[in-house]
């Protein structure tokens, strides 16, 4: 049984379940885990464009916070979202950077930029099924 | 609709403090209540300040680049205030440029900047 205090789980129907969702990740990591606030950041824009990208191209879906433990003892937070929309067609594709006066309403940079973000991204999609990410990143300093 | 960002007009300069989460509704209608603004009252500069949003993705940046870049058509140069190292250095590293989008630290150097330019 998920130790309910390490282990959260957010709705993303809403377009205020893409803000709120920031703010629980942060209480979540400000109570687990030892970020910089570079570090922080970058967790707080991958929440803030993956979630976005449930939101406007699934509908809804939801986020799974918790913590990561890597066989070598590192400690770390574990984002996984998931939806179950139209899935991606083409990933790498959709993962293709783009330049600027490329710029339009698409998931593009929000989902190259997450993965660049994380220590480790992993994707998987399935057309009408839909689409599961897991973002991971490692504390660099134990708390 | 009425969205609660204020537009506020100083001499030959717009400044737009955004203080709350903008929704994707509040966004398209700021872009349009701004190109409006500067178009009616014909100010050369725009400081967008976004000290107060703790957060910029790339949706917002979208949203502050397309602005910028649409005032500049008016004949109206855009600074950013309030990004701070930490939200600049995360949307580089994301592969997001900034390209003609200026930056100051403060709205007083933001002022200073566009009205040197106009």
């Amino acid at each position: 049984m998920p130790d309910k205090n390490t282990e959260i789980e957010i709705p993303i129907s809403t377009e205020e379940h893409v803000i709120s969702a920031r703010g629980e990740v942060r209480n979540f990591i400000a109570e687990h885990l030892n970020f910089s606030p570079l570090e922080r950041m970058h967790v707080l824009t991958a929440v803030s464009e993956l979630a976005r990208n449930i939101h406007n191209y699934a509908g809804s879906g939801k986020l799974q916070v918790s913590l990561a433990n890597s066989p070598s003892g590192k400690r770390g937070l574990k984002l996984v979202f998931q939806d179950n929309g139209p899935g991606i067609r083409d990933i790498d594709e959709a993962m293709k950077e783009r330049p600027v006066h490329q710029y339009q309403k698409g998931m593009g940079v929000g989902l190259s930029g997450s993965k660049k973000l994380a220590d480790e991204f992993h994707i998987v999609s399935v057309l009408d099924q839909g689409t599961l990410i897991t973002w991971i990143k490692w504390e660099r300093q134990p708390s | 609709m009425k969205i609660p960002v204020p537009l506020l007009k100083i001499g030959q300069v717009l400044l737009v403090p955004i203080e709350i989460e903008l929704t994707d509704e509040m966004a398209e209608d700021l872009h349009i209540k701004v190109l409006k603004k500067i178009e009616e009252t014909g100010v050369r500069g725009l400081v967008i300040d976004v000290s107060l949003v703790e957060v910029i993705d790339s949706y917002l940046a979208r949203i502050l680049i397309n602005i910028g870049r649409a005032a500049k058509c008016l004949n109206c140069n855009t600074v950013v205030v309030g990004v701070t190292p930490e939200v600049a250095l995360t949307l580089t590293q994301m592969g997001l440029s900034w390209r003609g989008v200026r930056t100051a630290l403060n709205v007083e150097e933001a002022i200073a900047l566009v009205e040197s330019d106009a």
